[in-house]
């Protein structure tokens, strides 16, 4: 008997080998294991031999059916993954994962943050609603002065105003703070201006300032290009033109180079190599000295521009509107 | 400010191109609003109309027969009305081509043949306004190109003026700047007066009532002038400009003030009763109808021109028509005054009339060039209008205005700047700039201050003006040494909200912080509302934002109109984090920063293997009470909570040390309804100062238990009304200290339990922090927590 079961435990080794699909698989488990089968046969006989030879034999078909079931469950293996009437279709879309989306400025928002905090300023908030003090006259506005026609004020009564822009928290952190001081401020402005393409009456600013002894106009060059190569993660130039505003002397619209063909024009720059981006100067002495700051010993520059400006650029978006529509078609752009 | 290449070009000889020019203005600070190539037409010639006919078809429209030059008449449809038979005019033939591409052509106009357009100066890029056919002196000859016969080879800058340089709202101003800039000579322009028997001094008197208001005015009388229209070329500069030729005298004046930049007034001398000019305030009630046919009630702080009668004149901001220039006037008053800048702009800001005048008084006028004007005024006045000027000026000057005088230390300059410009160099800026030099030593100069530039008084401004001519690109860029902080807080509180929230698949937005009043009427919110304690917008845009919100709901409930109802995108989960705005009794402003949050439709984008869940109470509850545990917010929920945007018996609170800092709920169908939205909406407002406040400190670590757990399942048949808080309450009320967990995993109504019941299975997780329980030990608490069951709950257990 030991001799017939070594050619069968050939026999079945060779079944399953030649086995090319499950159904032929199936077929020699069938052949071999089934109720019928030949090794089945085997155990059927089992009870009709020798009580001494029992033992012996019944560990040797054990055995051997072991030996069958796992050639079998390994080849089954192997033929499941290639045969074709079981397979998965993979080109079905994955499972999705439902995930958030930060807005477009807060997205910018935040990349200026990270970028002014590695530089070492602090952020801080200020009140949306504001007097005419902070908003004007503490930044060289003075009363009946026709600078204020460049911003057109939403007026709520006793005295105060929505912001027209973030500079009131300039003075409200240099009155709590003493120089030096690096500071920028994030948030929301008002103006009474019509909406269009690119105005709407609500829009968001930063702001900065920096305050020390021996800072320069080169200084606010520096700390533009460095603000601007990393936000944009490509060297850009500063270019400044002089521009007017009260709280600043020299004052000076800024410009980079633009972020897309470097300098050589192209359409985002409009073929002139540069993107105009906002304002920003020396703080003037009359703000510092309304704060109570010694002009002599302490400069400063400030400067700041709108968040949507510096998203449209970057995202190229072309209409200021879109970002208060909160389109979801919009919105999940900005993963 | 507008004016042409070739106007400026009068004042300084310039060798830029336009393009150049324009990027030069740029490095200036003079903004270029847009730079117009003028005649960018052809095809327009003079032509003359011969006749004027009726147009049998519409009352609008004439038909006249024009003599182009041509060998035929040509007839031509026109719809203008202020030309006669006889008169010249820009013709457009058959081919030409107009300012944007315009194509003229033979066309059909209410069924008769138009050969032809007649122009009016707007159709030629001469004037934003259309006033009416251009009509051409007669001498204009027929058939010439129009482009030629006008010298429109120019070009057009529309310029924006900061207001610090009130002297660029003078042609000269700009020219200047460039001539400083550019190192070129500045020309002046043509004054030549002809003596005369007359003199200005026997012919009007002048007393100032007010010198603070009026700290100096002068004038010159002209007689036998004759009022006619003004020279072409005057008359298409001004257009260019934006200012409507009247006649020549007032042409004359509104020329000189764009060349200029300072304010002259024409008076019909006769029409000055007593020969006097005195310049006072108005009396409080005082009527006067200014130029424009307005009758204006005027105010005791007005500043007017009168003479012995009446006022004839708002001062610095516009004529009466009582003493208006006409086609009688032979005899003219020309004023040119110097008004204070703050009075002009409180009475124009009072009236509400802005005039190019008031512009520029309001921002400060020259003192001293206003004499150059009134001479050049009065010259072209004697040159156009026949004028004979009578001679000398009158000129009251009370009191001197003294010159400002500024020193500057060289070292101060050059450390603010950071550049290495010499001493030498300052000094020949500041030269240029017609600064006069009092004195200069080794540390700095000193200089007098030119009287049109009314806003220099301090170095910092000459800092500027040496910055701005030496030039901005020269500045180098240099990394300040910026010594580090110990302590800056690394994160708001904020961004860490925004954090948790899109970490849970919500999509941010940023909404206008203004609203309509009428939004809590629309919405259904009672009249004594919190919500409508609102801080009001006095000068609104529209009243779609005539206040400020005083909730995140207006804005979010707007998306969702948007995105479900107008964009068909029903599923959407959106929060928005900012600050809402209430006025309180006493008037007082507050803000508050809030987080609003809102979710319909499906919780998860869906697709073929996800199934589908709609958002319900329990999705937005668990949102808030795990963006709460995230940020270490301890909070309360506040059962029973009444909110006037829910639905009743929906909304829930949510307490924060013991104060009500926020809620979540669905919101009231009839609210939806108002705002065109048809399904389910939850909504949640939790506030940011309370959640802040109340935060515990950092992240405490609790060590990996050492043994193992044991799990059981328990589910309790229970009648409806029984809440598995009470079940839970019940559990704990037994004191198991070896409970270290449980949740619900499953409920379940339906026919396997009958009507009036729910199974609800708690998961129970025994675990001790010692040693390894028996499941003896573990069934044996099991079996006290059901062998109670059915005392405390009513509960039967389900096997
Ligand atoms: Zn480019």
């Amino acid at each position: 008997m030991e001799k017939e079961l070594e050619k069968l435990a050939g026999e079945i080794a060779a079944a399953v080998n030649a086995a090319k699909t499950r159904e032929e698989l199936e077929a020699a488990r069938v052949k071999y294991l089934g109720k019928k089968g030949a090794l089945t046969a085997f155990f059927d006989k089992l009870g009709s031999l020798p009580k001494e030879e029992k033992p012996k034999a019944g560990a040797l078909l054990n055995t051997l059916r072991n030996k069958a079931d796992a050639l079998l469950g390994e080849k089954a293996e192997g033929l499941e993954s290639c045969s074709e009437s079981n397979a998965l279709d993979a080109t079905l879309p994955g499972r999705n994962f439902s995930t958030g989306r930060y807005h477009p400025l807060t997205i910018i928002s935040n990349e200026a943050k990270e970028i002014f905090k590695s530089l070492n300023f602090q952020i801080i908030e200020g009140p949306e609603i504001e007097s005419d003090y902070y908003n004007f006259e503490a930044l060289n506005f003075p009363p009946h002065h026709p600078a204020r026609d460049m911003q057109n004020s939403f007026h709520l009564g006793n005295g105060m105003l929505l912001r027209t822009h973030t500079s009131p928290v300039q003075v409200r952190t240099m009155e709590k703070q003493k120089p030096p001081l690096r500071m920028i401020t994030i948030g929301k402005c008002y103006r009474s201006d019509a909406s269009d393409q690119t105005h709407t009456p609500m829009f968001h600013q930063i702001e900065g300032l920096m305050v020390d002894e021996n800072i320069n106009f080169g200084d606010l060059k520096g700390i533009l290009k460095v603000f601007f190569s990393r936000l944009f993660e490509r060297e850009v130039n500063i270019r400044f033109n002089p521009s007017y505003f009260p709280f600043t002397e020299p004052s000076v619209e800024v410009s980079f180079s633009c972020h897309v063909c470097g300098g050589s024009g192209c359409s985002v720059c409009k073929k002139t190599g540069w993107i105009e981006i906002g304002g920003a100067g020396m703080v003037d002495p009359n703000v510092f000295k309304s704060i109570g700051y010694d002009s002599e010993r302490w400069t400063g520059f400030a400067f700041g521009w709108g968040i949507e400006r510096l998203a449209m650029i970057k995202y190229g978006i072309n209409d200021i509107r879109l970002f208060p529509e909160n389109d979801l078609r919009f919105l999940g752009q900005f993963e | 400010m507008k004016l042409t290449y070739n106007w400026l070009k009068e004042f300084v000889d310039l060798d830029l191109a336009p393009e150049a020019l324009s990027a030069k203005f740029i490095s200036l600070g003079i903004e270029v609003e847009s730079l117009t190539r003028l005649g960018d037409f052809s095809g327009v010639v003079v032509g003359l109309i011969e006749k004027i006919e009726a147009h049998p078809n519409a009352d609008k429209l004439v038909y006249c027969t024009v003599d182009a030059g041509k060998e035929k008449k040509l007839n031509i449809v026109c719809g203008a009305k202020n030309m006669k038979a006889g008169d010249k005019v820009p013709v457009a033939v058959d081919g030409a081509e107009l300012p944007g591409g315009f194509k003229i052509k033979h066309t059909k106009l209410r069924g008769l043949l138009s050969e032809g357009m007649l122009c009016s100066s707007k159709e030629l890029g001469i004037s934003e306004e259309a006033d009416g056919l251009l009509i051409l002196p007669s001498d204009a000859p027929i058939g010439k190109d129009i482009t030629e016969y006008l010298n429109l080879k120019d070009w057009l800058f529309s310029l924006e003026i900061l207001p610090n340089r009130p002297d660029y709202l003078g042609i000269i101003g700009v020219a200047r700047m460039l001539s400083a800039s550019l190192k070129i000579p500045l020309k002046t322009p043509e004054i030549e007066i002809k003596k005369t028997d007359g003199k200005a001094a026997s012919e009007v008197k002048v007393t100032i009532a007010d010198k603070e208001l009026c700290p100096r005015y002068t004038a010159r009388i002209i007689k036998g002038v004759k009022p006619g229209a003004s020279p072409l070329l005057m008359q298409l500069r001004l257009k260019f400009a934006g200012v409507r030729p009247i006649n020549n005298i007032v042409d004359v004046t509104n020329y000189v003030l764009l060349e200029l930049g300072h304010p002259l007034h024409a008076f019909d001398k006769k029409l000055i009763s007593g020969n006097h000019i005195i310049v006072r305030r108005a009396e409080k009630g005082e009527k006067m109808t200014t130029l424009d046919g307005v009758t204006r009630e005027l105010g005791a702080d007005m500043l007017v021109i009168a003479d012995e009668q009446k006022a004839v004149a708002l001062a610095g901001i516009m004529g009466g028509n009582n003493s208006e220039i006409n086609s009688s006037t032979t005899e003219v008053l020309l004023e040119s005054a110097f008004f204070d800048a703050v009075n002009i702009r409180k009475t124009s800001k009072t009236i509400n009339l802005s005039t190019e005048a008031s512009f520029r008084f309001e921002r400060g006028m020259d003192h001293e060039g206003m004499i150059r004007a009134l001479d050049r005024a009065a010259y072209l006045l004697q040159k156009y209008c026949g004028g004979e000027v009578c001679e000398g000026i009158i000129d009251i000057y009370p009191e001197k205005i003294k010159a400002r005088k500024i020193t500057t230390r060289f070292d101060r300059v050059r450390k603010l700047l950071g550049t290495d410009i010499p001493d030498g160099e300052m000094l020949g800026i500041s030269e240029r700039l017609g600064f006069k030099m009092l004195a200069k030593d080794k540390t700095g100069f000193t200089v007098e201050v030119p009287s049109f530039r009314v806003e220099l008084d301090r170095e910092i401004d000459m800092i500027e003006e040496i910055a701005q001519v030496y030039g901005y690109e020269q500045i180098k860029e240099r990394t300040p040494l910026i010594s580090l902080t110990s302590c800056i807080p690394q994160t708001s509180f904020e961004d860490e909200v925004k954090r948790a929230l899109v970490g849970r698949g919500l999509y941010e937005a940023v909404n206008w912080s203004f609203m309509a009043k009428s939004w809590f009427d629309k919405g259904g919110f009672p009249a004594g509302s919190p919500l409508r304690e609102y801080p009001e917008i006095l000068n609104p845009l529209t009243d779609e934002w005539n206040v400020m919100r005083t909730t995140l709901l207006p804005g979010l409930l707007a998306n969702t109109t948007h995105n479900v109802t107008r964009f068909g995108n029903r599923n959407l989960r959106l929060f928005e984090v900012g600050k809402v705005f209430l006025k309180d009794s006493a008037g007082k402003f507050s803000e508050h920063k809030n987080i609003g949050i809102i979710a319909t439709g499906l919780i998860s984008d869906p697709g073929w293997a996800e199934s589908p869940v709609e958002a319900d109470l329990y999705y937005i509850k668990g949102l808030v009470e795990s963006v709460l545990a995230s940020l270490r917010v301890p909070y309360e929920l506040l059962e029973g909570y009444e909110g006037e945007a829910y639905e009743k018996g929906s909304a829930v609170g949510v307490s924060i040390n013991g104060k009500t800092a926020g809620c979540f709920g669905e919101l009231r169908r009839n609210l939806l309804k108002a705002f065109d939205i048809k399904q389910r909406v939850f909504y949640s407002k939790l506030e940011i100062p309370s959640m802040e406040a109340a935060r515990t400190g950092t992240i405490k670590f609790t060590h990996l238990p050492k043994f193992p757990a044991i799990k059981r399942d328990i589910s309790f048949i229970v009648r409806k009304n029984i809440t598995s808080a009470a079940i839970s309450a019940y559990i704990e009320s037994l004191r198991i200290k070896l409970i270290e967990k449980m949740t619900v995993t499953a409920v379940y109504e339906g026919d396997n339990v009958g009507k009036e019941l729910k199974s609800v299975t708690f998961a129970i997780v025994f675990r001790s922090p010692d040693r390894t329980l028996t499941d003896k030990e573990v069934d044996d608490l099991n079996n006290s927590i059901i062998a109670g069951a059915a005392e405390k709950l009513g509960a039967v257990i389900r096997k």
